[in-house]
């Protein structure tokens, strides 16, 4: 595999670049936050979102759908976000919060329009339903931010792989190299995981979310006690890309840890059971 | 004449005009009309199965997720059946033999492809997904007399297939990679 000129040069100009990702919202960081709290209080997202009118109108708008399917119009914000729940709220305070990142088109992984994000919300719900399988207990709150955010590194990653894309498959394939994580490092001296962990300590996220971006490819190697849920976003990541959810030519070139079984306790009639429920949450939440 | 099914939240709508024909996961289609397309995205652990008649020219495609319906508590078997390979393939021949491909099924009237079933890197035996699912729909044909007469199945690529009603070969593709031919 053709090697970049100088990826020690690379990898400093790509976490260069983090410095110039847009800033999450203020809403959004609050939100967050308030998420990695022990007891998420719908109260405190209710007292952040009120002072975000765009937010507001967004989340009333779901809160409206067809999907609800009510009756009469909610028009508060404080009914909204119990009947919405707090999956939603993220969903939508991130996707309005940073649109421009997760609308990006990744054409350094021959990504298209849309994938990016398809991608991130198949594995957050992946996640979130595999958090209820931990042996010990799992936030699916959490799970389910840190699905929506474990690839937010490939924004910029994308750029810096040019068209090498190609090179990389046939790498793999030849065994050249070992997995796209693998391809990433060698050939930019840093990978998407360790630039997403970057863009996390830019915009001030939990540690807890630091930790999953960081080690979603590598969970052996987090920190003992976010161990649980970085394999329980691991395993979302997986699935997402099992279910065709990937984010272009990097789709299903990376390793499962089978060592997720010290963590998640699932029978093989449950996980197919959750890959059909994960499709029917999907078909419900992506509109 | 065209028709394909596709199943939304328990509605079956009937789409016709349209030249190409997305098939979703859990999807079914058929048709007999010259230079309509089916076609089915981003196949991972799934299968598309393509099934031939050929004294109509009937192409059929089915996506199967999963081998088995008998996981499932919400009555999916019946809302989408193509979802699974044991009652992804039944529902596909009936809805072939509806638009006029009748007489017994066997390897001299119906030809099948299948492509797909990819797998993760891993040696976990559960997420296997993409072999089982091979393994149950070739059990499957097998019990109506019938085996791929070409298969694409495997690895670690996500695999995009259409076919042309009238052509013989189906276009298979994959980011980064050149189109190849079934």
């Amino acid at each position: 595999m053709e090697v970049m000129k100088n990826p020690k040069e690379t990898a400093r100009k790509i976490l260069n670049a983090v410095k110039t990702v847009p800033v999450l919202s203020s809403s959004a960081g609050r939100i967050l936050q308030i998420i990695d709290s022990s007891n998420p209080s719908i109260a405190a997202l209710v007292n952040i979102i009120r002072n975000d009118s765009p937010l507001t109108a967004n989340i009333l708008k779901a809160a409206n759908s067809a999907f609800y399917g009510l009756r009469s119009e909610v028009s508060s914000i404080d009914q909204a976000v119990p009947l919405i729940g707090i999956d939603e709220v993220v969903r939508i305070a991130l996707r309005s919060g940073v649109s421009d990142v997760f609308e990006k088109e990744l054409t350094g992984y021959k990504g298209v329009a849309g994938e990016f994000w398809k991608h991130d919300l198949r594995a957050a719900i992946a996640s979130h339903k595999i958090a209820s399988y931990g042996r010990i207990y799992i936030s699916p709150e959490i799970a389910f931010t840190g699905g929506l955010l474990h690839d937010i590194g490939k924004a910029i990653v994308s750029s810096y792989l040019g068209d090498v894309s190609k090179k990389i498959v046939e790498a793999i394939d030849r065994g050249v190299v070992k997995d796209f994580h693998e391809a990433e490092k060698r050939l930019l001296g840093v990978d998407h995981a360790m630039v997403g962990f970057e863009v996390a300590r830019h915009w001030n996220l939990p540690e807890i979310l630091q930790n999953i971006i960081r080690y979603h490819h590598t969970p052996s190697e987090a920190p003992e006690m976010f161990k649980p849920i970085v394999y329980c976003v691991h395993l979302g990541d997986i699935l997402a890309m099992m279910a065709g959810y990937g984010t272009g030519s990097d789709t299903l070139y990376y390793p499962l840890d089978d060592r997720y079984s010290d963590f998640i306790d699932l029978s093989e009639d449950e996980l197919h059971l959750l890959i059909l429920e994960i499709d029917e949450k999907f078909e419900q939440v992506n509109y | 004449m065209y028709e394909v099914i596709i199943e939304i939240n328990f509605c079956i709508l009937l789409q016709t005009g349209d030249p190409i024909k997305i098939i979703g996961i859990g999807d079914f289609g058929a048709s007999n009309s010259t230079g309509d397309t089916l076609k089915t995205f981003a196949l991972g652990s799934c299968v598309a199965v393509i099934i031939s008649h050929k004294s109509t020219g009937t192409i059929g495609m089915v996506h199967v997720a999963l081998p088995d319906s008998s996981i499932s508590r919400t009555g999916k078997a019946k809302t989408k059946p193509g979802y699974f390979a044991d009652t992804g393939i039944p529902t596909l021949l009936k809805h072939m033999r509806s638009m006029g491909c009748v007489g017994p099924v066997s390897k001299s009237q119906f030809s099948v492809k299948i492509a797909g079933g990819a797998s993760v890197l891993s040696c976990s035996d559960i997420f296997q997904i993409g072999r089982k699912n091979v393994y149950a729909i070739k059990n499957i044909l097998d019990s109506y007399g019938l085996n791929p007469i070409a298969a694409d199945i495997g690895g670690n690529i996500s695999r995009t297939v259409s076919i042309v009603i009238g052509s013989e070969k189906i276009s298979v593709t994959s980011p980064a990679r050149e189109e190849w031919k079934l």
